[in-house]
Order: structure tokens, then C-alpha cells, then sequence
């Protein structure tokens, strides 16, 4: 049973729609069908990234405040290719991936000469660099951003899509964990020398991760693009979509399989209430969010959930196992 | 006789104006244990770390099996089959007792032990170190003598021609020193030869075929073990000038 819930999560997503479906016009005021299918989509857009950041952020514990830059590239690289060269829709995303990949390379092969947190400072400005770049290229749009063609099709086949993306990286991320590719990423992690030592060609895997990272978040940019039909510097290279990349897998659990799963869906969740209600201090909020996961459980909620089921057991085994004859008998 | 398994020419290393290590040249024969000892901060361990590729010697040479390796990156030198353990040890924490020895397995080594790691092999070392009991452990539980011999597991799995090992009986009570001098022995009868640095004087003297000395960065002697430890140069870096 244990083994199966994933295949019968995804089960349940394929067909909820479906049933959905059977009443498109139902209005609960807070939800309806196209509001789900809305949600459905986003959530699956950005917990695929989420997991795919984890592979190198998690796994290879190297964080990176920089997906941005290839979430940005892949919406331009299909706002480009389908707008002004009418390349055919789904034929833009493998090529968003792969200019993500390019990229991936080109600022890999100097920020891993860095370790730890001089990686992740040195990681903070490629976003924000893309972002002035792409607002003072006119021929791209420059400040006034992008229009992408209308001729889209309808939010059933977009939440298909999304199903798609995020179950072929959680496939990935899944079949990552148990190879000898994540052994290595795995071993970088703990102590990068004695890895070293050891035959584990680093700066290989390292990159290696980074790519297959950008590969995923590259395609989920075009994908997102063509969702929205616009796309400006400030939102697809803006700072927030490179935090965001960060929190959903350290809310979640950073380095578990599922953790980036379980947080990409309730910070969608957590973004669409702050952005209503709190939209001044929605940043401050994340802020607190992130400081109090690092100091109490940098496990995020999958190790808090750990806890709280050792806890529990601990506690059963008290009452069951430690005086098995208490209150049996009677007093002297 | 056959050319050495490890040779160095003129070895040096500079940390800005220290001089760390001064033109050691040295050259150990397959099948020895060739023992390195010499005061704290006489250099043993840079020297090992250039050996191992994770130090660039400032000058000098190194050749092994022939081949003139310098230069070479940590990872390509352990495939080439040469192999170090820390002095401080330095397990991957949150991995289990058997994974720690399959990152060996799966990327070490020459040729060969890179293109199948099986349960058989990660197994058969483990029992070889006496560790078969607690593959399952996470090593971040273990003691510091199973921590000890998880690094010399780790390096054995990489199937190496030259293993060296820093310090392996540091922190180690009598009897588990015992047992260790009796694995490095069983070690090089295998066929790997053992180039080791320490400084538990019983050890070293009485398990090593060598000994070099190092001092100030410079060898000051080499030999048996009863040769060195009757050399008056030695006594005097030991116990000072006053002694001999």
C-alpha cells in the first residue's frame, strides 16, 4: 500500500478534472471547475520546478538563488520562437530547456569553483543581471515586456501539460535518488574533499545537476509563458521567482523526494492568500517563514512530520511495552 | 630490482613564505609499508596531500607506476589507484555504513571496480574491516574506532595499488590498536602497499618495512626501523639537543 500512493495521487489527478467536468458551470463562490484546473495548473508549474531545483540544491546541497535566469530564458526562448518565428507551441519547450542548459553551463563552470554559501552569494545577482539585461533589449520587448499569440489551447489541456511536467520530474528526481548519479550528489554534499578523494569527479556532477535542473525549469518557463500569453522581465526574472525556487523545497523537506511536493503546493497556496491579503508584507512574511524552518527543523515539514511520528511512538511504546504489567495485581 | 611503486623528485611546497615541505625525495617499493613519522608540523601530512592530488606540489615530481602523475586532480589520482584516509575522519555523516563504502566502490579505482559494485563486493569489505554488523548504521552514530575503519573500508573499496593512511591509530585504546596493526598487516599481504604516517611510536616500528623521518619539512633519515630509531639526528628532533 505504502509502495502505491504516489501512482493513486497521480491516478486521483488525472480523473479529478474528469469529474469535475461533469458540472463545468458549478459555482461553490470559492471554487469552481475552471478555478481548479487554474490551481492545478500553477501548482504542478511550480512544484516541478521546486523539484527540480531540489536535485542540485537538495541532494547536492548546493543552493542556488539563480533559477530565475532559467525560468526567464525558457519564457523568452518560446515567446521568440512561437510569436515572431511560429515554430509550433509544444516544439518551443525542449528548445526552452536547452537554452536553460546553455545557460546552465556558461555561469556552472565559474560559481562551482565556489563552495557553500561564497556558491550561493556568488549565485544571487544572475538573476537580477538577466533581468536588467532583458529590460533594455528593445527588440525583445525591452521594458514593455512580450505578447504571446492567443491562439492557446484551453485550461483542460494546460493542467494536462502540468500533470505531465511534474510527474516526469518527480520520475526524474525519483530515479536520481537511487542511482549512482545521486550517490555522488549524495556524497558532495557531506564532504565535497572526501568525495573528491575518493574518485567522484565533482565539478562533474555538480554540473551535471545544475543542468538537468535548468533542462526542467527551462521547459516550465515556456510552458508558463504560453499560459499567461505575456511575459515581462520584472515577473520572469524577477528576484521572488528565484526565492520562491528556494523556499517550496526548504518549507517542505530540502533533499527528501517528496518534500518540494508537499511545500510547492502549500506556498501556491500560502502566496495566493498573502498576495490578497497582506500584499506590502508578503515578502516580509516568506522572510520570517524561512529564518524560523532554518533555526527549528531544517528538515522543513517532512522532518517535522518525522518527529512528531517518533514521538508518537515513543509514546505508545511507553504505555505498551515499558511496564507491561502496571496496573495488573493488586497492592501488597 | 624493480622500479619503485611511488616515486618523488624534489617535492616542495610554499604556503605563501612557509616552506612546508622542502625537496623530499622518496621512493616506496610495492609490497612495503613505508612508515612516516617526524614532529607535529614537520610537513607529513602536506606531503601526503600532494601525493594524493589534493595539494599541487610547488616543484618537484611525482611518479607512480612510472607515470609522471603531478598535477593530476584528487579524483583522477584515486583512479589511478592511489588512495588516502583522513587523519581526521571524515565519513559522509547521514549515509549508512554501506553507502559510505559504495561511493568507493562506484567511483574509486581503476577500471575494473568502477563498472559493477554489487551488494557481494560492498559486503565483502565490510567484513574484511570487521564492519559487516553495522552496514545498516548511519555513520554519524558510530564510534570513533568503527569511524576509524570505515575510512580505510571506504578506501579499500576503491581497490587501490597504494593506500595511505594518516593517523589511523589515533584516539585508539590498546587492544583496537592491536587489531588495526594486525588489518595493515593483512592489508599489504593482499598486495596494496601501505604508506602510512604515525605517531604511535609501539605501531609504526613494529609493523613498518621503512621509515623516513621528516622534520622542518626535510627528511633527516631513512631506514629500518632499529636503524632509525638509534640515529642521533632523530633523538635530537624528538627529545631536543640536550638528549643525545
Amino acid at each position: 500500500m505504502r509502495k502505491y500512493w504516489p501512482f493513486m495521487l497521480l491516478f486521483a489527478m488525472v480523473v479529478l478534472p474528469l469529474f469535475l467536468g461533469l458540472a463545468p458551470n458549478l459555482d461553490l463562490g470559492f471554487f469552481s471547475y475552471y478555478y481548479f484546473l487554474n490551481l492545478g495548473f500553477i501548482t504542478f508549474v511550480f512544484v516541478a520546478q521546486a523539484v527540480a531545483w531540489n536535485i542540485l540544491g537538495g541532494y547536492g546541497g548546493q543552493i542556488s538563488f539563480g533559477y530565475s535566469a532559467f525560468f526567464g530564458l525558457g519564457a523568452y526562448t518560446t515567446a521568440v520562437l512561437w510569436g515572431m518565428y511560429h515554430w509550433p507551441m509544444v516544439l518551443t519547450f525542449p528548445v526552452a530547456g536547452l537554452v536553460g542548459v546553455i545557460f546552465a553551463i556558461i555561469i556552472g563552470l565559474p560559481t562551482f569553483r565556489l563552495t557553500g554559501p561564497y556558491f550561493s552569494i556568488a549565485t544571487l545577482g544572475i538573476g537580477e543581471a538577466m533581468r536588467v539585461l532583458m529590460l533594455n533589449i528593445n527588440s525583445l520587448g525591452g521594458a514593455s515586456g512580450m505578447n504571446l499569440p492567443t491562439t492557446i489551447p484551453g485550461k483542460m489541456w494546460f493542467y494536462y501539460a502540468g500533470l505531465i511536467l511534474v510527474s516526469g520530474t518527480l520520475a526524474v528526481s525519483a530515479w536520481v535518488r537511487q542511482s549512482k548519479f545521486g550517490l555522488a550528489l549524495f556524497a558532495l554534499n557531506m564532504d565535497q574533499n572526501a568525495a573528491a578523494s575518493l574518485g567522484v569527479n565533482v565539478a562533474l556532477y555538480k554540473n551535471l545537476a545544475h543542468m538537468l535542473g535548468a533542462f526542467i525549469v527551462g521547459m516550465s518557463g515556456g510552458l508558463y509563458a504560453t499560459y499567461f500569453q505575456y511575459i515581462h522581465p520584472d515577473q520572469v526574472f524577477g528576484f521572488q521567482a528565484s526565492i520562491s525556487l528556494v523556499l517550496m523545497p526548504v518549507i517542505g523537506g530540502v533533499g527528501t523526494l517528496w518534500g518540494p511536493v508537499l511545500g510547492g503546493t502549500i506556498y501556491y497556496f500560502l502566496e495566493d492568500t498573502l498576495l490578497s491579503s497582506l500584499p506590502s508584507l508578503h515578502l516580509l512574511v516568506y522572510g520570517v517563514l524561512l529564518v524560523l524552518i532554518i533555526v527549528l527543523e531544517p528538515n522543513g515539514l517532512l522532518g517535522m512530520a518525522a518527529r512528531v511520528q517518533r514521538w508518537w511512538r515513543a509514546r505508545q511504546k511507553e504505555h505498551t511495552v515499558a511496564f507491561p504489567d502496571a496496573g495488573k495485581g493488586a497492592l501488597p | 630490482m624493480s622500479a619503485p611503486l611511488l616515486e618523488t623528485k624534489k617535492v616542495s611546497m610554499v604556503f605563501g613564505g612557509l616552506v612546508a615541505v622542502r625537496d623530499v625525495d622518496m621512493q616506496i617499493e610495492e609490497g612495503e609499508i613505508f612508515g612516516l613519522i617526524g614532529p607535529n608540523g614537520a610537513g607529513k601530512t602536506t606531503l601526503f596531500n600532494m601525493v594524493s592530488g589534493v595539494l599541487k606540489p610547488t616543484s618537484g615530481r611525482l611518479i607512480f607506476a612510472g607515470k609522471d602523475y603531478t598535477g593530476l586532480p584528487a579524483h583522477l589520482v584515486c583512479r589511478q589507484g592511489i588512495v588516502h584516509t583522513h587523519q581526521v575522519v571524515r565519513p559522509f555523516r547521514n549515509m549508512t555504513v554501506y553507502d559510505n563504502v559504495r561511493v568507493g566502490l562506484q567511483f574509486g579505482g581503476r577500471e575494473h571496480a568502477r563498472r559493477e559494485s554489487t551488494h557481494d563486493q560492498v559486503m565483502e569489505i565490510l567484513e574484511y574491516v570487521g564492519m559487516a554488523g553495522r552496514a545498516q548504521e548511519l555513520a554519524r552514530g558510530l564510534p570513533i574506532g568503527y569511524l576509524k575503519r570505515l575510512e580505510i573500508a571506504r578506501a579499500l573499496a576503491t581497490r587501490p595499488r597504494l593506500l595511505l593512511l594518516d593517523e589511523v591509530m589515533g584516539g585508539l585504546g590498546p587492544t583496537e590498536i592491536d587489531a588495526t596493526m594486525d588489518l595493515i598487516r593483512r592489508i599489504r599481504d593482499s598486495g596494496i602497499t601501505i604508506f602510512m604516517i604515525e605517531h604511535h611510536m609501539r605501531a609504526v616500528m613494529g609493523i613498518s618495512d621503512r621509515i623516513m623521518v621528516l622534520h622542518h619539512g626535510e627528511t633527516i633519515a631513512l631506514g629500518t626501523p632499529r636503524e632509525v630509531s638509534q640515529n642521533p639526528v632523530v633523538i635530537e628532533a624528538y627529545l631536543g639537543e640536550s638528549a643525545v
